[in-house]
C-alpha cells in the first residue's frame, strides 16, 4: 500500500453523493460499527462508483437500508460496562455543581439544602442514563423517550432548587470544597491515566493499525475540571451578592 | 439469451452460490463479480445486494479479504475463498443441482405430457 495517511469519511469517497455518505456513516455508528469497517464501506461503495460510473443512490439504495443490510454491528457493550466508563464523567459534573454551590455561598457554614440535594441526584441520574441507552435510543427511533428525559430533568432540576429550599443538612463550608475538588480529582484521575484513545475515527481500511494519540481524549478529560474552576471564579465573584 | 430479466425470487436463491461460484474462480472484487454474473446472462446484481452478501460470507468466514490499491484508481477489496467456502460451495453446489435436477424433471415431465 503506497498511502499510509489517514483520510477522513469524507476523502474515502469523494466521487460519491457527500449526502449519501453521510446518511450512510451516521447509521453505520449507530449500528456499533467500527471506524475501520466503516471505512471499509466507504472505499467499497467509492470503488463500485467509480468501475460502474452509476448514481450511488441507484446502485446502492436508501443508505440506511444499505447500512442495516450490512449487518456490521458490534458485540454489544454490556449496559454494566457502559455505565462504568461513563461513572468518571457524571463524578466530575457532581464536583463541578458542588464547588458551584459552595463557592457562591458566604460565611463560614454551609446548608445543604433538599431542592439541590435532589436536584443534582435527577440530573446525575439523566446523565448516566444517557450514557447508557443514548446509542440504543438513537437506533431505535425513540427520540421522543430521550427528549422527554432531558425536558424532564432540565425543568425538575431547577424546579426541585426553587420548591424545596429546607435544609437538609448544615456543615463547615471546607466540606463543600473538599467535596467538590475530591469528586473532581476522582473523576478526572481514571481517565487521565487510562491507556489507549476512545476515539474511533473513520480510516481507511488499509492504513496502518495505531491506537492514536491520548491527547484528544485527555483534553475531553480536563473539560469539567476546567469549567469547575470558571464556576468557582463567577462563584466566588457573585458570592457575596447571592446566597 | 433472454433479455427479459429473471424473477427476483429465482436470483434471490441462485445469487449466494453464483457468486461463491464467481469468486471460486480466483480473487476477485464486488463490481468485477456483479460483471462476471451480467456477462453469463443473469442481469443487473446492483451493489445494494451484492455487497451485503459479500458481508456477510466475510462474517461468517467463507472469503479472506485482500485490500489492493491502485496507483490511479480507488482502492479495491478482493475477496478470495477461504477453505471454510471452498468446503461449503462445495456441499451447497451438489445440493443446489440435485435440487434444480429435481425442479425441471418435474417441470420437464409435465410439459412432455402436455405436448
Amino acid at each position: 500500500m503506497s498511502r499510509t495517511h489517514t483520510p477522513s469519511w469524507a476523502q474515502l469517497a469523494p466521487h460519491v453523493e457527500p449526502a449519501w455518505v453521510e446518511r450512510l456513516v451516521t447509521e453505520l455508528r449507530l449500528q456499533g460499527a467500527s471506524g475501520r469497517d466503516i471505512g471499509s464501506v466507504l472505499a467499497e461503495v467509492e470503488a463500485h462508483a467509480v468501475d460502474s460510473g452509476d448514481a450511488v443512490a441507484e446502485a446502492f439504495g436508501d443508505p440506511v437500508e444499505y447500512a442495516r443490510g450490512l449487518g456490521l454491528t458490534q458485540a454489544k457493550e454490556p449496559s454494566g460496562a457502559r455505565l462504568r466508563r461513563a461513572l468518571p464523567a457524571v463524578v466530575q459534573l457532581l464536583g463541578v455543581m458542588v464547588l458551584g454551590i459552595t463557592s457562591s455561598r458566604p460565611g463560614d457554614s454551609m446548608v445543604w439544602r433538599w431542592g439541590f440535594i435532589l436536584g443534582v441526584t435527577v440530573l446525575l441520574a439523566l446523565v448516566a442514563t444517557l450514557s447508557v441507552w443514548l446509542l440504543r435510543i438513537l437506533r431505535d427511533g425513540s427520540r421522543v423517550v430521550a427528549g422527554i428525559l432531558i425536558a424532564v430533568a432540565v425543568v425538575a432540576t431547577p424546579a426541585l432548587i426553587i420548591l424545596l429550599p429546607n435544609p437538609a443538612l448544615v456543615t463547615e463550608k471546607w466540606v463543600g470544597w473538599v467535596v467538590g475538588v475530591g469528586a473532581l480529582v476522582i473523576g478526572t484521575i481514571p481517565q487521565v491515566i487510562k491507556p489507549g484513545n476512545d476515539l474511533d475515527p473513520v480510516v481507511a481500511p488499509w492504513s496502518p493499525h495505531r491506537s492514536g494519540s491520548r491527547w484528544p481524549r485527555i483534553a475531553a478529560a480536563l473539560a469539567l475540571p476546567v469549567m469547575g474552576v470558571v464556576v468557582v471564579l463567577i462563584g466566588l465573584t457573585l458570592g457575596g451578592r447571592v446566597g | 439469451m433472454d433479455s427479459e430479466p429473471w424473477p427476483v425470487e429465482w436470483l434471490r436463491g441462485a445469487l449466494e452460490l453464483c457468486v461463491l461460484a464467481v469468486i471460486s474462480r480466483g480473487s476477485t472484487y464486488g463490481y468485477a463479480i456483479a460483471q462476471d454474473l451480467q456477462a453469463v446472462g443473469l442481469g443487473t446484481v446492483k451493489g445494494g445486494t451484492l455487497y451485503p452478501l459479500l458481508s456477510r460470507f466475510e462474517q461468517a468466514g467463507l472469503v479472506d479479504i485482500d485490500w489492493r490499491q491502485g496507483d490511479s484508481g480507488p482502492g479495491r477489496k478482493y475477496y478470495q475463498l477461504s477453505d471454510k467456502g471452498r468446503e461449503h460451495f462445495d456441499t451447497h453446489a451438489a445440493r443446489w443441482l440435485a435440487f434444480t435436477d429435481l425442479a425441471a424433471g418435474v417441470i420437464s415431465a409435465q410439459r412432455s405430457h402436455d405436448e
